[in-house]
């Protein structure tokens, strides 16, 4: 190593176990946690939810709340003790060393409080500076985060702004007092893909300009493989592994590592790079840890040392730490998928096989009331919220059709309208050949019966008086698909297949994890043997390893009962092996439809190419075309003439004008064969020739 | 498996309710709370078979101060107040008379009212609450009008009507009672109406009032019940009230509030006699009060 002497540390954490005391005892929230970062370092600190990573961010700026405390070990910043550091003190540093961006930036900032007051108080309070010279600051931070009329945003209140303006303000905020150390937790979660990666590509920028050490907190392990230099992986309380990005990603030591790798969507150029394999098992309750290897019940190499013995956080010769006993010994390119976690085999669906939906123009427009006097009167004239324009599409039976688009697109009403809880404004749309656009309360039980919904959120898909035997027999009971002495044991059926098993049926849904109540909510869809299953998110709310299970389940349940889906996701990796056809909506609009291989390949439409290159793929040698779309998605009351997509459009200089026919005239829907259709006035050859979004490095 | 669950020693029936009990003895005011009001019942429960002194007997010596006989004195009329007192408490707790006939209902007169606003509050709430609209407009509007009366303006009103009578308060609670109830079954309502759940239930084209009696309203039932019991104070303050006014629960069983008007006119003679049963409805009330104060608390700490 050099003579140099180097600076401590920013931050450096030691041996840290913080604990919760709760009714009855104490929780040990996290265990022997230890990391260090440096200046102009980002350190990503991943795991799934419920192991601690915010904690450790609350520790350090002690937010631990009336009954947390740090119980062990030593949290140092800039070599100063941070442990048991309290009132003023602590209060200054805050303030002026370390500052936070929280996931929510609607509740990071005061609602009642105009921008420019709340970012100058930093500096009036902290430097003393007075109100103009403070606002100026603020100005000039503005803009350096890209905020476009930076002078202006400063006398706009929060509500006033968009979600992703609103997380910029919150950045700059942050940095107003150029602080040593940056805390982010979550930021871009909340985020829509697009405005994600503008903001991921922010922080980057100012981690180099800044020269700020950065604390990065997140799930996803496709942002923390874009923003991060290190990567510390955190499994129930305790860090499993730690290195540099690259070698986290491309040779993860720690069984964990691997397998949560396993289970995210690649987004690769092939199909089979996109099998997904959970991990089994669930993360053990803070209270309820194994003795040994806190990850040995769901390890598959686990001995009897893993049972009975800790290990130690111990560093390799290559300079990883990992807390394993094994690592060494273990090569995950050997590694076989156990039968329990094989993805199903899935056959080529064929798209040609007799349509069971079949959508024809449908638009769903919602009345907008104003609050003039003339509106209230009803004499002004009648303005409407165009959620859903002109939605044509096909589903043949058997076949899953993925809804991609940000939010706000229209995707969730266009199922709300399908299924019945909105009517259709106008257009046709026939499932089995009976017309289904009027509302649910006016259709025939036979019919009902053949059309049912999955749910995004696990948390509220199950009521929560009911147990689940309750819940699942109950369509049955309603539709009488099954004789009343054989309900019990139709639901066990259920329940089996989507390996829950027969204690789960007198369970409450508080007794259920997350993943546990969403395969629920599956087996209470499928319970009156629907033709047709819409799916509106239902994976966005779990975690990976539960998200990959889940996944392969509805592909199992699918061949088994031959439902057709129609599966709706903001992440288009998610549905890239799930779907056979894939529609790519835009403000209302489907822009793109086609068979799921050719929305990922070339002819692309500008949209789906600018979306695909703004998700994050847990890769760091990937290499991604960067296309970021300018400004905000424009409201869907009064949406743009022409192309609904022209104002932010990349592509619309390859036009002759500028792109002024998409300004004036709709675009034509381009064929491109196998039922590729692309909604946009470039001509096909121009859109072939776009290169392909993803490639790999070398190759 | 089934070798596996057994080791585990699922928890019995006792065991699950002692459970839900125990929550109650983590806040001190929710115990406190219900040590009152069960010293309330229990003294209602021994008044039954046994009182120290028929309550109606004239027997004593009129207006007497505390002694070894009478424990709390004697009033205006000679009658033994800790045997009236202890009499009292069965009106509002444990029994309703029927007129014209010497049956009684179990379950007090401030019991069944607070019931009987319950089950009107919650159907009026729920209907406004998740079919919205006219609906919501409608049964709010009368509500809010039948609010803006002021309260002893209805009994005297409910009452004037229809004659005094165990009954006639039991109605008198209910239609004071069922707007406040609504507004918070509403409530509820409005927010349970928006989780996938109930999604779910219109997605399977079920009847209106099952999503209503089925889905929401055992969502519901904490803090209606909560609500409930505070609601059971005011009913005993509003029974009271009556009877200070004279339109209370009629003769013969003695009445707190009646106590209260009939000493008030001999105050200079025999303090005594107004602070007993004041004493009484005010220390029944708070500790219904503290026992659903703590409760509320100790609930939605828990969800958490």
């Amino acid at each position: 190593m050099s003579d140099l002497v180097k600076a401590p540390p920013v931050l450096k954490l030691e041996d840290v176990a913080v604990a919760y005391k709760v009714r009855g005892g104490e929780i040990e929230a996290v265990q022997n946690v230890s990391f260090e970062i440096n200046r102009g370092e980002t350190h990503g600190i991943v795991g799934e939810s419920g192991c601690g990573k915010s904690t450790v961010a609350w520790a350090i700026v002690n937010f631990l709340g009336a009954n947390g405390y740090v119980k062990r070990g030593s949290i140092k910043f800039q070599g100063q003790e941070l442990v048991g550091v309290t009132g003023e003190e602590l209060r200054r540093l805050r303030g002026d060393q370390i500052a936070m961006v929280y996931q929510d930036p609607m509740q990071a900032l005061n609602p009642s409080m105009r921008l420019g007051d709340q970012m100058s108080e930093v500096l009036t309070v902290h430097r003393g500076m007075d109100q103009d010279e403070a606002e100026e600051r603020c100005i000039e931070m503005l803009e350096r985060v890209y905020m476009p009329d930076a002078a202006n945003v400063m006398k706009r209140y929060p509500h006033q702004i968009s979600g992703g303006q609103q997380q910029r303000v919150v950045i700059a905020t942050a940095l107003l007092n150029n602080p040593a150390l940056l805390i982010m937790d979550e930021p871009t979660t909340a985020l829509d893909v697009t405005v994600e990666a503008a903001v991921l590509d922010l922080i980057a920028e100012l981690r180099r300009d800044f020269d700020t050490a950065i604390m990065y907190i997140t799930h996803n392990l496709g942002v923390v493989a874009r923003v991060s230099t290190r990567v510390g992986v955190m499994y129930a309380g305790e860090m499993v592994e730690r290195g540099t990005v690259e070698q986290i990603y491309a040779r993860p030591q720690h069984p964990y590592t691997q397998g949560l790798l396993r289970c995210v969507p690649k987004l690769g150029s092939d199909k089979a790079s996109s099998l997904l394999y959970p991990i089994r098992g669930r993360v053990p309750p803070p209270n309820n840890r194994p003795h040994g290897c806190i990850y040995a019940p769901r390890c598959d190499y686990v001995e009897d040392r893993c049972r009975n013995e800790p290990p130690k956080l111990r560093k390799l010769p290559n300079g990883i730490w990992v807390r394993c006993h094994f690592a060494e010994e273990i090569n995950p390119d050997e590694w076989q998928p156990s039968e329990d976690i094989a993805p199903p085999e899935v056959g080529v669906a064929d798209l040609t096989s007799e349509p069971i939906l079949v959508v024809d123009d449908l638009k769903k427009y919602y009345e907008v009331q104003g609050t003039e006097l003339k509106d209230v009167l009803g004499l002004s004239e009648k303005r409407y919220v165009k959620a859903v324009e002109n939605a044509s599409f096909k589903i043949p039976r058997g076949t899953t059709l993925g809804v991609v688009g940000e939010s706000g697109c229209g995707k969730s009403t266009l199922i709300k309208t399908l299924i019945g809880l909105e009517e259709t404004t106008d257009g046709d749309a026939k499932f089995l050949g009976f017309d289904i656009t009027d509302r649910i309360t006016e259709r025939e039980k036979s019919l009902i019966q053949e059309l049912q919904m999955v749910f995004q959120n696990p948390d509220s898909t199950m009521n929560p008086s009911y147990t689940v035997g309750q819940q699942i027999s109950r369509p049955m009971r309603l539709f009488g698909t099954v004789p009343k002495d054989k309900l019990r044991e139709e639901v066990i059926r259920l329940l089996n297949s989507m390996r829950l098993g027969e204690n789960y049926y007198d369970r409450l849904p508080r007794q259920l994890s997350g993943g546990e109540k969403q395969r629920v909510g599956i087996a209470r869809a499928l319970a009156s043997h629907p033709d047709l299953v819409l799916c509106d998110e239902p994976v966005s709310a779990l975690d990976v390893s539960v998200q990959a299970a889940i996944l392969n389940l509805l592909l199992e349940i699918q061949q088994e009962f031959d439902t057709t889906l129609v599966f709706i996701a903001h992440d288009l990796s998610v549905v890239r092996f799930f779907s056979d056809q894939v529609a790519v909506m835009y403000l209302g609009q489907v822009m793109e439809i086609g068979p799921a291989e050719a929305i990922y390949t070339p002819p692309y439409h500008p949209y789906s190419e600018a979306l695909l290159s703004a998700v994050p793929i847990p890769d760091p040698t990937a290499k991604q075309k960067h296309i970021r779309l300018e400004g905000n998605v424009p409201s869907a009351i009064d949406p743009p003439s022409g192309c609904r997509f022209h104002t932010r459009c990349p592509r619309r200089s390859l036009l002759p004008d500028d792109g002024q026919i998409c300004v004036t005239d709709t675009p034509p829907w381009r064929e491109a064969g196998d039922g590729h259709r692309i909604y946009c006035h470039l001509p096909l050859e121009t859109l072939r020739s776009f290169d392909p979004v993803i490639s790999q490095e070398g190759s | 498996m089934a070798v596996q669950s057994m080791t585990k020693s699922p928890p019995t029936r006792l065991q699950k309710i002692w459970n839900s009990v125990s929550i109650i003895f983590d806040s001190r005011v929710a115990t406190v709370g219900m040590g009152i009001v069960l010293f309330w019942l229990l003294v209602a429960f021994v008044s039954l078979f046994w009182t120290p002194f028929d309550p109606n007997a004239t027997s004593f010596t009129q207006n007497l101060g505390p002694n070894a006989t009478n424990l709390l004195g004697t009033d205006h009329l000679g009658r033994d107040i800790l045997s009236r007192l202890m009499q009292g408490t069965q009106v509002i707790l444990l029994k309703t008379r029927l007129p014209g006939t010497d049956i009684s209902l179990p379950g007090g007169v401030a019991i069944w009212g607070v019931f009987g606003s319950l089950t009107f509050g919650s159907v009026l709430g729920l209907n406004a609450g998740y079919r919205g609209g006219w609906y919501d407009q409608i049964i709010m509007q009368v509500l809010d009008a039948l609010i803006a009366f002021p309260r002893i303006v209805l009994y005297l009103v409910v009452i004037a009507a229809l004659g005094q009578g165990d009954l006639v308060v039991i109605l008198a609670i209910t239609i004071t009672g069922a707007p406040g109830v609504a507004r918070l079954a509403r409530s509820l309502a409005l927010d349970i109406k928006t989780r996938d759940y109930i999604r779910a239930a219109e997605t399977r084209g079920e009847n209106v009032w099952y999503i209503m009696f089925n889905e929401i309203l055992p969502n519901a039932r904490g803090p209606l019940l909560v609500d409930g019991m505070l609601r059971v104070g005011y009913a005993i303050f509003a029974i009271g009230t009556l009877g200070f006014l004279g339109i209370g629960l009629p003769p013969p069983d003695p009445d707190w509030g009646n106590m209260v008007n009939e000493a008030r006119r001999n105050i200079f003679a025999n303090q005594l006699a107004v602070i007993w049963p004041a004493v009484s409805i005010a220390s029944l009330v708070i500790g219904l009060n503290l026992f659903a104060d703590g409760l509320r608390e100790e609930l939605t700490r828990y969800q958490k």
